[in-house]
């Protein structure tokens, strides 16, 4: 059954995975062809660009910073807004299973559609990246990208607990507090103090849908 | 003694301050197809939300083959077979795909009934659910009812948007399918006159209350239609303990009651107006409903 809902899930969401794919790897491509040309335009080359790196704090992968959490609205908008839509949930929610299994299904779906998308992405980005650069500046770069893959799943969670509340009201409401959280996952810096916060806040964000699941359920307006 | 399927008991509702319903009760026993009537807005979706888990009461509770609705189990949700409101489906799928969606789900998926039915409506399998007209559409949830073979179907206004030629089509199938499985049904719609050829037992609900519930037929045999003249345009009978309703178009009198046609007479007589025409009407389910509930 669960494959039979996975199917479902694709059919609503190949057409965003695929742009997803585009849009991810056309930014990695992007950011080291940006690269390519600084290090042949600029006097003293690599160590030019290294010191740009650290001190101006511009990397060449800081283009990525918003890839995560925009790849999370395509994802959860194509899989949650078709059944938000004249509330075909009740579709779903009708099917012989256990409520909780069938939407944790639909999110798991989610969860490793986007985790496939950036483990492709951190694959070509380090596999290129390795060309350029010394492994310490690979780690810069983990740290870098963590906080925003971190902040995708984040914002994914949420999307999917939004769609499923019943009240417009209460959706704008949550919308406007969720925008301001999500600014942890993009201070930048060193952030190693702040993952704890943010695994609370994705495992917060990742069991908000039993709240609002009930909700609908119960006819909350 | 014939099982109750559903069985709703003490169901009271609200929006805000607005009382729906209270204390209402009512049951549908195995193998009946009962009607749900009512104007707009006295509760019909209400009751069809609360029967599929959607909604919780304010008080009160509904059971499905003895199970709360709040909490059906997945065994009990494979044996009812579910129609939203203007047949929706999930539009983003085509015939081929809907069907192979749903026929995980169940065991007994009958994948023959569905496909037939849309070649006989000559619908294509590459044919997107979104691109479809509402009869078309309505087909295409027939279709997969008829492939789950659910015991126990819920239908909500089935016959919005479809023209007279699917809505007759939807009626017929959908009798015949369900009094040769013994099926349960329970339905509302707007249009009476197509329930008059499918249902068994009906609800007819007004605003926060009901008006009656039992046997389509017997409701049928006991409440009639009598239109008179009198000679003054001037009197009200509604406050009369026969009268049901009563509606008066100059000196023409129009009466809805559950008392014989000598009743009404000898009512009329002891209260000394002099009657002429005096004619009993033979009433459709909808006369009757309008009968019982008032034009507006």
């Amino acid at each position: 059954m669960a494959l039979h809902l996975f199917y479902k899930e694709w059919l609503k969401t190949k057409w965003f995975v695929l742009a997803s794919l585009v849009l991810g790897v056309g930014t990695i491509l992007y950011a080291f062809i940006g690269l390519n040309s600084n290090i042949i335009n600029a006097d003293g080359g690599s160590n030019y660009v290294f010191e740009w790196f650290t001190q101006a704090g511009r990397p060449h992968y800081g283009i990525f910073k918003n890839i995560p959490f925009i790849i999370a609205l395509l994802i959860g908008g194509s899989q949650y807004l078709p059944e938000v839509l004249q509330k075909k949930i009740k579709l779903t929610l009708h099917l012989p299973l256990n409520e909780i299994v069938m939407l944790y299904t639909m999110v798991l779906y989610g969860f490793l559609m986007i985790l496939s998308l950036m483990v492709i992405f951190m694959i070509l980005f380090f596999t290129i990246d390795l060309y350029f650069f010394p492994v310490e500046m690979h780690i810069m770069a983990i740290n870098a990208f963590l906080p925003w893959i971190l902040g995708g799943f984040t914002t994914y969670f949420f999307v999917a607990m939004i769609a499923m509340e019943p009240s417009w009201k209460f959706r704008c409401l949550y919308a406007i507090v969720v925008y301001e959280l999500l600014d942890i996952y993009l201070l930048g810096g060193n952030v190693s103090n702040l993952y704890v916060l943010m695994i609370i806040v994705l495992v917060i964000a990742s069991l908000g849908m039993i709240y609002t699941a009930n909700r609908f359920k119960i006819g909350e307006k | 003694m014939e099982e109750n399927i559903i069985e709703c008991k003490n169901l009271t509702h609200y929006y805000g301050k607005r009382l729906i319903y209270e204390n209402l009760n009512f049951s549908v026993k195995k193998g009946h197809i009962m009607g749900l009537l009512g104007k707009n807005g006295c509760g019909k979706t209400t009751t069809i939300n609360i029967l599929n888990g959607f909604l919780q009461p304010r008080s009160g509770e509904c059971l499905i083959y003895g199970e709360s609705t709040q909490n059906l189990s997945p065994e009990t949700k494979r044996r009812l077979g579910y129609l939203i409101e203007g047949h929706i489906q999930y539009s983003f799928m085509n015939i081929y795909q809907i069907e192979k969606f749903y026929s995980g789900f169940y065991k007994n998926w009958n994948r023959d009934a569905y496909f037939d039915l849309m070649k006989r409506m000559k619908i294509l399998p590459s044919q997107k659910v979104s691109s479809m007209s509402c009869g078309q559409r309505a087909q295409v949830a027939l279709g997969l009812i008829l492939a789950q073979d659910p015991d126990l179907l819920i239908l909500d206004d089935f016959s919005l948007g479809l023209d007279p030629g699917y809505r007759r089509l939807f009626v017929d199938h959908m009798r015949e399918y369900a009094k040769a499985g013994n099926k349960t049904v329970f339905l509302t719609s707007h249009i009476i006159q197509d329930m008059e050829r499918l249902i068994d037992d009906v609800l007819i609900m007004d605003y926060n209350r009901v008006l009656m519930r039992g046997s389509a037929s017997e409701f049928m045999e006991k409440f009639h239609q009598f239109t008179f003249d009198l000679n003054r345009d001037d009197v009200n009978l509604k406050a009369e303990s026969l009268t049901v309703e009563m509606d008066r178009i100059k000196n023409h009198y129009e009466l809805y009651t559950y008392a014989s046609a000598e009743e009404v007479q000898a009512m009329l007589q002891a209260k000394g107006l002099e009657y002429s025409d005096f004619k009993p009407v033979k009433m459709t389910l909808e006369d009757a409903f309008i009968g019982l509930t008032g034009k507006y």
